[in-house]
């Protein structure tokens, strides 16, 4: 399938980059979960980060000087769009898995210490419910990638501008938001929070919606302008 | 078959082309039954553009030396004796006028002309 | 049929138009494009090989619009620019692997015997390379594949003479079958005074005139002279004056004047004289 070979392109150009990112992000995954106390929720969270991080690079590539052969390349508008949007679920399924590895590995070394996360105990009880909060913090991810490839599909051709502060911004609102969540969120959106909790999979399933059809919206936006 | 292309030259480049294939044949360096390269290939070995050998080959089939088959290619045409004597008669009218011109330019007269004609004629057949 | 089609074709920019340009290419042939930096020669092209999207008019090659199929337009198309369009990161293997996955036609083996014949490095990130040796990638991308049209923008630009003259032999054998054309804007226009078949010279976005080049080189004369030879009479029949302080230097158009006085110097013009005297 054509998408698939547009999301080779994109892994392609971003390739070099990942040997930073696989020995740093894990590292400062486990380092930093270590000083919080929240080994697990970081670990998965700051992967999440790079996944999300990830996802935007390609777009720093869309300078028009080095696009020229990727435009005149046999395909359709459509599907360079859609196989941008599934490099970035593949991206953000990447941070996933190697964040569930670090929060295994830490597990490993945090059986006693484990002071667990206020939040956490507070919406799950004395589960820990990992695996809601990981489906949540997937689907969150999710929205941030699709927000980051809608606009940067939109004003590709525009502004550079825009393209660049869309690659980090929901990045970071992503990881700053949750990283205070986490550890203030105990009194008002407790209750937002437990709701969500209770319907993980649900919240789930409408990230992921929304990721679809923002996906398919962009890519029927660049046909239409094309 | 040698072609070469002068750049500087008055000619333009198919008429050059043409002459020099014209003179090989009427000189017998290329032979009938010769198939003479395509009209691409031409183009391509002499860096000119297919449009000027195209017409430098339509101009030598006009005049009868090459005809084109299809699927072989153009190919050097018997230069029976009328048509040969016809050229070569057509070349000596050329250099004629061009002497006559020549004489024009420094007032020899015909007779004197005519003179010179016979002593070269007579010095050629010593 | 023709194997390229342009008819009306215009684009419109903040404070340039390309306007209602016309032309065609029949299999085989080779056109030269050609007008000053600015006359449109880049719109043009990025409209053909649909880099950008026209405001109106119809391109079609070999019968086929991109709308109709953009997918086989874009395989037919064979493109080197005169900047190189590859990400900077990727390496000629990157390039290789996109070229396989997305080309019916490509041809691996021949790709690789151009990166060798060029000796273009194997795992050097393209950002590193060499003018020349981007625009030899871009050659080699191109001419791997089975295209019906080579479509340059100023190509040859900043490349030595050899490399020049092997490009242009290899353009030359490129039309040899009698059924691809190439497309080739430039102002290095002795690349075009020898093989090109048909010029098109455009300023500022629009069209000046379409020829082919026998007949563009024969039907003008340059015209040389002492400027006290200028009467109006001569003025008249003359187009693109310059004078320097030694005399006058003009263009004859056969086909127009009433007469050529004799006693000034004739010659043949190149493409370039042709066009700059136009120009003026």
């Amino acid at each position: 399938m054509r998408i698939l070979k547009y999301t080779l392109i994109d892994f392609l150009k971003v390739k070099k980059k990942l040997g930073i990112f696989l020995l740093l992000v894990p590292a400062c995954a486990l380092f930093m979960g270590a000083e919080s106390g929240a080994m697990n929720t970081m670990a998965v969270m700051y992967c999440l980060f790079a996944g999300i991080i990830i996802a935007g690079m390609p777009y720093y590539y869309e300078k028009s000087e080095e696009m020229g052969f990727f435009f005149l390349l046999p395909g359709r508008t459509e599907e360079q769009i859609l196989g941008h949007f599934l490099f970035g679920s593949l991206s953000l399924l990447a941070g996933l898995g190697l964040g569930i590895f670090c929060s295994c590995v830490s597990s490993l070394f945090h059986t006693e210490h484990d002071t667990g996360n206020t939040l956490l105990k507070s919406i799950s009880g004395n589960e820990p419910g990992m695996s809601e909060l990981i489906l949540l913090l997937f689907g969150a991810g999710l929205i941030c990638v699709a927000v980051q490839d809608f606009f940067c599909t939109l004003f590709r051709f525009e502004s550079v501008q825009v393209m660049n502060i869309m690659r980090i911004l929901p990045g970071f609102i992503f990881f700053f938001g949750l990283s205070m969540l986490l550890n203030y969120g105990a009194k008002t959106p407790a209750e937002i929070l437990k709701f969500l909790f209770s319907h993980s999979i649900e919240a789930f399933l409408s990230c992921l919606a929304a990721f679809l059809l923002t996906a398919f919206l962009s890519s029927m936006i660049a046909k239409a302008r094309e | 078959m040698k072609i070469i292309i002068r750049s500087q030259s008055e000619l333009p480049i198919y008429a050059q082309i043409m002459e020099q294939i014209r003179s090989q044949i009427l000189k017998g360096e290329i032979t009938e039954g010769t198939v003479l390269p395509s009209i691409r290939k031409l183009a391509k070995e002499t860096g000119v553009s297919v449009i000027t050998t195209t017409r430098a080959y339509s101009e030598l089939e006009a005049a009868g030396f090459i005809t084109s088959v299809p699927g072989k290619g153009s190919i050097v045409l018997p230069q029976d004796n009328a048509l040969l004597r016809e050229q070569y008669l057509k070349q000596i009218e050329e250099y004629l006028t061009e002497a006559i011109r020549t004489a024009e330019l420094i007032k020899l007269d015909r007779s004197e002309l005519s003179d010179m004609l016979e002593a070269l004629w007579e010095s050629k057949e010593d | 049929m023709e194997l390229l089609e342009v008819k009306g074709l215009t684009k419109r920019y903040k404070d340039f138009l390309l306007d209602d340009i016309s032309f065609s290419i029949p299999p085989g042939f080779i056109m030269g494009y050609i007008g000053k930096n600015g006359a449109g020669k880049t719109t043009t092209l990025s409209a053909i090989t649909h880099l950008i999207k026209a405001d109106a008019g119809e391109i079609c090659l070999e019968g086929m619009t991109f709308r109709k199929d953009p997918v086989t337009y874009r395989e037919k198309i064979g493109y080197v620019g005169d900047a190189s369009y590859f990400p900077a990161d990727l390496t000629r293997n990157d390039i290789r692997i996109i070229l396989r996955n997305f080309y019916r036609s490509f041809d691996e083996k021949k790709f690789d015997d151009y990166m060798e014949k060029w000796e273009l490095p194997k795992n050097l990130k393209i950002k590193k390379y060499s003018r020349g040796m981007k625009v030899k990638l871009m050659f080699a991308s191109a001419l791997s594949r089975d295209t019906r049209i080579l479509i340059l923008d100023e190509a040859t630009n900043g490349l030595d003479p050899m490399v020049r003259r092997e490009i242009l032999e290899l353009l030359q054998e490129y039309i040899e079958d009698g059924k691809r054309s190439v497309l080739f804007s430039t102002h290095i226009l002795e690349d075009l005074q020898n093989i090109a078949d048909y010029i098109y010279f455009i300023d500022s976005g629009k069209k000046v005139l379409f020829d082919t080049k026998d007949e563009l080189l024969e039907t003008y004369l340059l015209v040389k002279g002492g400027t006290e030879e200028l009467t109006p009479v001569i003025e008249k029949n003359l187009t693109g004056i310059v004078k320097n302080g030694y005399g006058f230097e003009a263009l004859y158009d056969t086909g127009k004047g009433d007469f050529l006085p004799t006693g000034f110097s004739v010659e043949k013009p190149t493409i370039d004289e042709i066009m700059v005297h136009m120009l003026q």
